[in-house]
């Protein structure tokens, strides 16, 4: 039974398409069949954060008019085979999906994969409803701080509204995952701290992802975080995030780089 | 004859603060509804006027009309009818709005869908004391009377005994079950809502009645939107960003610190918003 995630967040620049990236890798790493599809149409992202942005031929635009096959626009990872990435036009705008297109092409997908993962553009156009309006699960990405929260209360209620699930009458089921997180400047009074976030907006909690000098090293030369670092403080809370997606019971933590006093005191054994 | 709660009211504050307030703000009238065919009615009017000549003297008011099929000559006329009579007119309701001119009295724009549940209030308010309405005992017992006269040919008289003389309140509550989220509004002018759950930043809860908030009130809210005064605010955990009572509103910065992050209560009172916590 295969599900189509949309993840999504209302504010841009929370990290929708590195969490989106950064998911796909790890559940195909556990051996799912994935495809991660940019609904970013004229602001593509998501193939530079994948590293396929040389492969990009066909993209969902071309198939959601039927001008491609989705055979012809699917691009498979190199790392990971089970990993494929559909990306978004970079020469259109998001007025070009039309929900009957966009319809199309995730039930085409959703006969080909185990997980179907949407990485929404910003806002609550066109672009933002489309992209979760097929989907089963939402992740909705949020920052520990009040706007990026706000906004993504305001896409908690458009899922409840907007989408396909919720038009039926079923439940949409929705996750947090709470990025660029910093104990040390929540310590601080500095940032919102995760229960101030969920006291807000009450749905569960996929994941604490703490903000990571890594996540961007991974950005820049094309690599979802866990493939790049699976061991860095963000990509284990990717990991787990992806685990508790697939209905693993995994305790909640907060990873982090930092070792332990022991470790410090034991640091190295003499030669 | 019933109640009737018209809006507007203009207030002009002291010289200190230069603006004009307009505000809607509900009043009590005596509502006459006269009834087809008219020259019967004025005649019953008028054997009634001759034993209490001063009775709609100085008094508020307001001819509703939607019951009758009038166009607005017949409307100008019955109006005419009135007045000549010793009955001032403060407006015209169920008439249509496209009638506005200078020799009829402003149209009112709706009337309450509960003036049922307001006429017991009136008739039986002599139970009361008769004070309510600013009636004295024979007012009272004249205008029981009138009513009487006047609701004939089969319609239910408005002088029935009701439950519950001050007040009843038949409407039911909106209840939401969920959180209210950021840019949604949740509006429901016939009574009080109730929200199992938090009012997000960003959110306008809009009452007719109360407003209780199972959570935490961090968007807007609008209790006796359209004029009940006696309307309040219920919260477990006050962050509003407004908190407004028949229109009279706080912002967030007036808000005192004491009560904000509290469970509290708002109401208004002579023309202020009182916040009290509840605990």
């Amino acid at each position: 039974m295969s599900k189509i995630i949309v993840v999504t967040s209302g504010k841009g620049g929370v990290g929708k398409t590195t969490s989106t990236a950064a998911l796909g890798a790890a559940l195909a790493l556990e051996g799912h069949k994935v495809a991660v599809v940019d609904f970013d149409v004229g602001l593509r992202n998501l193939d530079l954060i994948m590293g396929a942005e040389r492969r990009v031929v066909f993209d969902l635009i071309n198939v959601a008019q039927g001008d491609a096959k989705l055979h012809q626009a699917l691009i498979r990872d190199k790392r990971l085979p089970n990993l494929s990435l559909l990306a978004a036009s970079q020469t259109r705008d998001k007025d070009a999906l039309t929900e009957e297109g966009v319809e199309r092409v995730i039930d085409e997908l959703r006969g080909r994969f185990d997980w179907v993962i949407c990485d929404s553009p910003a806002g609550i156009e066109r672009g933002a409803t489309l992209a979760m309006r097929f989907a089963d699960v939402a992740v909705v990405v949020a920052n520990p701080e009040i706007s990026s929260v706000r906004d993504s209360d305001r896409i908690i209620g458009l899922l409840d509204a907007k989408t396909f699930r919720a038009e039926k009458g079923d439940r949409m089921e929705k996750h947090l995952l709470l990025t660029r997180y910093d104990p040390g400047r929540v310590a601080r009074g500095e940032m919102l701290s995760v229960e101030d976030v969920l006291e807000i907006l009450s749905i569960p909690l996929l994941g604490i992802v703490p903000d990571n000098e890594e996540v961007l090293r991974a950005s820049n030369v094309g690599s979802p975080i866990v493939l790049h670092n699976a061991a860095c403080a963000a990509g284990r809370a990717y990991i787990d995030a992806a685990k508790r997606l697939c209905g693993a019971n995994v305790p909640m933590s907060i990873p982090s780089d930092q070792k332990s006093l022991l470790r410090k005191l034991f640091g190295r054994r003499a030669a | 004859m019933n109640t009737f709660l018209v809006s507007s009211e203009v207030a002009v504050t002291q010289a200190t603060c230069r603006s004009i307030r307009f505000r809607g703000r509900s009043f009590e009238a005596l509502a006459l509804e006269p009834e087809a065919p008219l020259s019967a009615w004025i005649d019953r009017l008028d054997v009634y006027l001759a034993n209490f000549p001063a009775f709609f003297a100085c008094k508020p008011i307001v001819i509703d009309v939607s019951n009758l099929q009038l166009d607005r000559p017949g409307a100008a006329e019955l109006v005419k009818n009135l007045t000549g009579r010793g009955i001032r007119i403060m407006g015209l309701a169920g008439a249509d709005p496209a009638w506005s001119s200078e020799d009829l009295p402003p149209i009112l724009p709706r009337a309450r869908a509960a003036t049922k549940a307001n006429q017991t209030n009136v008739d039986r308010a002599g139970d009361a004391g008769g004070a309510a309405n600013g009636l004295n005992a024979s007012e009272q017992a004249a205008f029981l009377e009138i009513a009487d006269a006047l609701a004939i040919d089969g319609r239910p008289s408005p002088a029935e005994p009701s439950e519950s003389p001050l007040r009843p309140n038949a409407v039911a509550p909106l209840v939401v079950n969920s959180p209210v989220r950021s840019g949604q509004t949740i509006q429901y002018l016939e009574g009080d809502v109730t929200i199992i759950g938090s009012v997000a930043s960003g959110a306008d809860v809009i009452a007719g009645g109360s407003i209780h908030i199972y959570g935490a009130l961090r968007g807007r809210a609008f209790a006796g939107a359209e004029g009940e005064a006696q309307s309040r605010i219920f919260c477990r955990r006050l962050e509003a960003e407004l908190l407004a009572v028949t229109g009279v509103y706080l912002t967030a910065d007036e808000i005192g610190t004491n009560v904000r992050g509290q469970p509290v209560q708002a109401w208004l009172e002579q023309d202020n918003i009182r916040i009290a916590r509840l605990d």
